[in-house]
């Protein structure tokens, strides 16, 4: 029967309105716990509930009730004093009930069981961790901090799971590759579960404003109904706790100031029951909250004058202020319209108090009033609370900010560190503690400026993770860290790889907000397909086998390394320098009954290093390996110093070469390695075999 | 009879509907940020919020602006977003009747041309219709944007 349910749905609220009293008065008497009068009012808020979970034979309320009743009543006789441990026990009473309340209102009915007699009957904290054990729930209270640990956690899951899928990789062992794509799918779902379950509806804070309406009515003498549009928009609890009070203050003052006594409505013409409507919606990534009032608007000459009065404005400017200018002043500080102040809205805190608590998660707020016909505010927030620890770095220029999450370490670069900046054609890598770091010049990639090669100008380098592998952002100066905001940027930003948002500064001025997988990307650092993966990784299921590479690793005289494509290998040969015989000023060798010219590795990629990387060879060997490489309608021998290993490799791991004959490059041994494109490096054929 | 609100960058006397304007800012400091077509100004802070600004100056065969300096703007409504236009100043709301309207003379030749409808004939001087949807184009503005 509907009207059962509905009697339920306003038990259920009374219940809450009951227990959020009981709260409030409960640290009322943590002060003064011996007030008679405070005292009383607890056990009538439990009393109420008592006999109303009576009526509707809701046992395991009315039981838990009566059991703080009793407390009560032998507090409020004088027969103990309040101890701070009754008050804890009150309080568990009061979080217990709430349970059950959202259990009733989920289900129309209470849960069957029976609540722990030990936490009924002493009046103690039970030293059990709820009294709850045992019983089927479906929900359960988390607190807040556990989670935002967890979630922390989860982020270092997902840099571990990085780590290992890297490792596994270079692995080539088919059983670790399967078990770590494992650990990808399940890192991946539960860091979705985690953000999941910090989003809440926000008919969470509204839940209590039919009854604040009803109340206001009651006590102002106003008729009012409330509408709810989209009351299961989620958004993040950290958020919903934001704007819960904002909520309350801006439908308190819609009654207060904006529905009019029903007796002026039927004069105005309008229906004696005013509307507050409550409106939410999702738009790309923020929520859209609105609070309308159908009552009697905003009139900016009263603002106009009231700021006068107040001293804000001259008569002057206040005769130049536009009507929404105007209107859009009661968000100053101090600035109220009622004709006195109120019980119900004027209690010190004013619109600009809901303002700032806004702002302050990131939203804006405004205010649209239409005299006569009701006054809307809208409220745009985002839809998690993003507030980023970042850097803030120079260009020389301009200020940009990186997420903390994405810095390793700052190293200075300038004097002799920066002759460790190494060139590899336009690529520049770092040699830090033994590893190579590829480096991405902040202002070259963003103003499209050629790369500076000597880095004379003391700069700064940012270590940065981008996804499993970290590179390095030179800039120009490292100057502080901030926490700030992120808000999103317009379309017109679309396109551009380089920003995530932006955020506005204690300071008020505008910084981008780096995007270091998108800067990496653009700058080749790492592939589009990893980038890929990573932004959609439950998407991406292992990749199947067949679309990854054994790549043969090869070093050359210097210990420069390559790679070659195994498939394009016929066998690794070793020969005898002195079979090698010169055609035409080439290298070649009589083998298996055909001549195989041959390309040396160290000719075939040009040295482009600063410095050789370790001394070369300098007696000529006997033998050398040479690894016979095949087309559709030759051989070749590549001659190298050492064959290395074989390495696996997914898509994910090649980004794009930097320059011909380059197919692409992996990172090998910690190595930048290149993987060679034999049918640019081969092409175009020598003419070794024309007529003589 | 409509309204239209008319404001000058260079040479240019231009006007749009004035439905389409939601402020008029006269002195705005937009924070230039790199990597962006000549098209996109920067981004203004809007009371809190984050607003994209154009400036299509390079479109029109003009000098952008030097960011630097405060400008004056019009905040335009795009939909969901508002987005800034750098103008020089901002002129009068004019009224205008539907046949005061003319398609784009053939002698105005060069950049301009693809991003004004056409004019309205005031009494001392003609008033341009510039074209909204190829101002706040977000592709055609990246693509003529980096041609320059």
């Amino acid at each position: 029967m509907t009207n059962d349910a509905e009697y339920i749905k306003e038990f259920v609220l009374e219940g809450h309105e009951n227990l959020d009293r009981i709260e409030a008065l409960l640290l009322l008497l943590e002060k003064d716990p011996r007030s008679p009068e405070t005292l009383a009012d607890v056990f009538r808020a439990f009393h109420t509930i008592k006999g109303t979970s009576r009526m509707f034979d809701f046992r395991r309320v009315e039981k838990l009730s009566h059991a703080a009743e009793d407390l009560l009543s032998r507090l409020r006789d004088g027969q103990a004093v309040l101890s701070t441990d009754n008050v804890n026990w009150l309080l568990r009473v009061v979080g217990t009930l709430r349970q059950r309340l959202a259990g009733i209102e989920k289900a129309g009915a209470e849960e069957p069981g029976e609540d722990d007699p030990v936490f009924l009957n002493t009046p103690a904290p039970p030293t059990d961790p709820g009294p709850t054990s045992g019983i089927a729930e479906n929900t359960l209270r988390v607190n807040v901090t556990v989670l935002d640990r967890l979630m922390a956690e989860v982020g270092e899951l997902v840099l571990t799971r990085n780590r290992v899928l890297q490792w596994s990789t270079g692995r080539g062992d088919p059983e670790i590759a399967l078990r770590s794509q494992q650990l990808n799918g399940i890192t991946t779902e539960i860091q979705h579960q985690v953000m999941q379950m910090r989003l809440q509806p926000i008919g969470q804070a509204w839940n209590k404003v039919p009854r604040l309406v009803r109340d206001l009515c009651a006590h102002l003498g106003k008729k009012a109904r409330v509408v709810m549009e989209g009351a299961d928009t989620e958004l993040d609890k950290s958020i919903l706790e934001a704007i819960r009070d904002p909520l309350t203050h801006l439908v308190r003052n819609a009654l207060d100031h904006g529905i009019e006594p029903p007796d002026l409505r039927a004069r105005l013409g309008k229906p004696a029951e005013g509307t507050v409507s409550l409106r939410a919606e999702h738009e790309s990534g923020w929520v859209l909250l609105e609070i309308t009032d159908d009552g009697a608007g905003i009139d900016p000459a009263r603002l106009r004058e009231r700021a006068i009065q107040k001293g804000l404005h001259s008569a002057e400017e206040a005769g130049r202020l536009e009507d929404r200018d105007a209107v859009a002043l009661v968000f100053r500080s101090g600035f109220s319209t009622a004709e006195k102040v109120t019980e119900v809205s004027g209690r010190g805190i004013g619109l600009d108090v809901v303002k700032d608590n806004i702002e302050k998660v990131g939203g804006a707020i405004e205010i649209l009033s239409a005299p006569g016909r009701g006054t809307t505010f809208q409220i745009r927030i985002p839809l998690t609370l993003s507030i980023v620890p970042t850097l803030i770095v120079s260009d020389g220029q301009t200020d940009f900010a990186i997420p903390q999450t994405h810095v390793i370490e700052l190293v200075r670069l300038g004097g002799e560190r920066a002759a460790h900046v190494e060139w590899m054609e336009d690529a520049a890598v770092f040699r830090l503690r033994g590893r190579l770091l590829p480096l991405v010049f902040l202002r070259q990639a963003l103003r499209r400026e050629p790369p500076p090669r000597s880095a004379s100008t003391a700069q700064t380098l940012v270590v940065l993770r981008a996804g499993a592998r970290p590179f390095g952002l030179v800039v120009h100066r490292a100057k502080d860290t901030e926490e700030i905001v992120e808000k999103p940027l317009g379309r017109h930003f679309k396109g551009l790889p380089f920003y995530e948002g932006a955020s506005i500064l204690g300071d008020g001025r505008v910084v981008p907000i780096l995007d270091v997988m998108g800067l990496a990307e653009s700058a080749h650092v790492i592939s589009a397909l990893e980038r890929t993966h990573r932004l959609a990784p439950a998407a991406a299921p292992a990749p199947p086998a067949e679309k990854r590479e054994v790549l043969l690793l090869v070093a050359g005289v210097d210990d420069s390394r390559a790679a070659i494509p195994l498939d394009r290998v016929d066998r690794v040969e070793e020969i005898s320098t002195a079979a090698i015989e010169r055609v035409g000023g080439r290298e070649m060798i009589q083998y298996r009954g055909e001549l195989l010219p041959l390309h040396r590795l160290s000719n075939l990629l040009k040295e482009r290093r600063v410095r050789p990387r370790s001394t070369p060879a300098s007696e000529p060997m006997e033998a050398l390996p040479v690894v016979v490489c095949r087309d559709a309608r030759n051989r070749r021998g590549l001659v190298v110093h050492r064959i290395l290993e074989m390495v696996d490799t997914a898509p994910g791991d090649r980004r794009p070469g930097s320059r011909h004959g380059v197919a692409g490059t992996i990172i090998a041994r910690g190595r930048i390695t290149e993987i060679l494109d034999l049918d640019v490096l081969f092409e175009p054929l020598p003419s070794s075999g024309g007529p003589s | 009879m409509k309204h239209r609100c008319g404001f000058y960058i260079g040479d240019f006397f231009f006007s749009v509907p004035l439905e389409s304007v939601r402020e008029v800012l006269k002195k705005a400091v937009v924070a230039p940020v790199p990597g962006t077509p000549p098209t996109v100004a920067g981004l203004l802070n809007l009371r809190g919020a984050i607003v994209t600004v154009l400036d299509i100056r390079s479109r029109l065969g003009l000098a952008p602006k030097p960011s630097a300096e405060p400008g004056a703007l019009l905040l335009l409504d795009d939909g969901d977003e508002s987005v800034g236009l750098s103008i020089d100043r901002v002129g009068d709301v004019v009224g205008v009747e539907e046949g005061s309207f003319e398609p784009l003379p053939e002698t105005l030749r060069g950049p301009a041309r693809s991003l004004i409808q056409g004019a309205y004939k005031l009494p001392d001087r003609l008033m341009l219709a510039l074209d909204l949807d190829a101002v706040l184009d977000a592709e055609r503005s990246m693509a003529e944007g980096s041609e320059k």
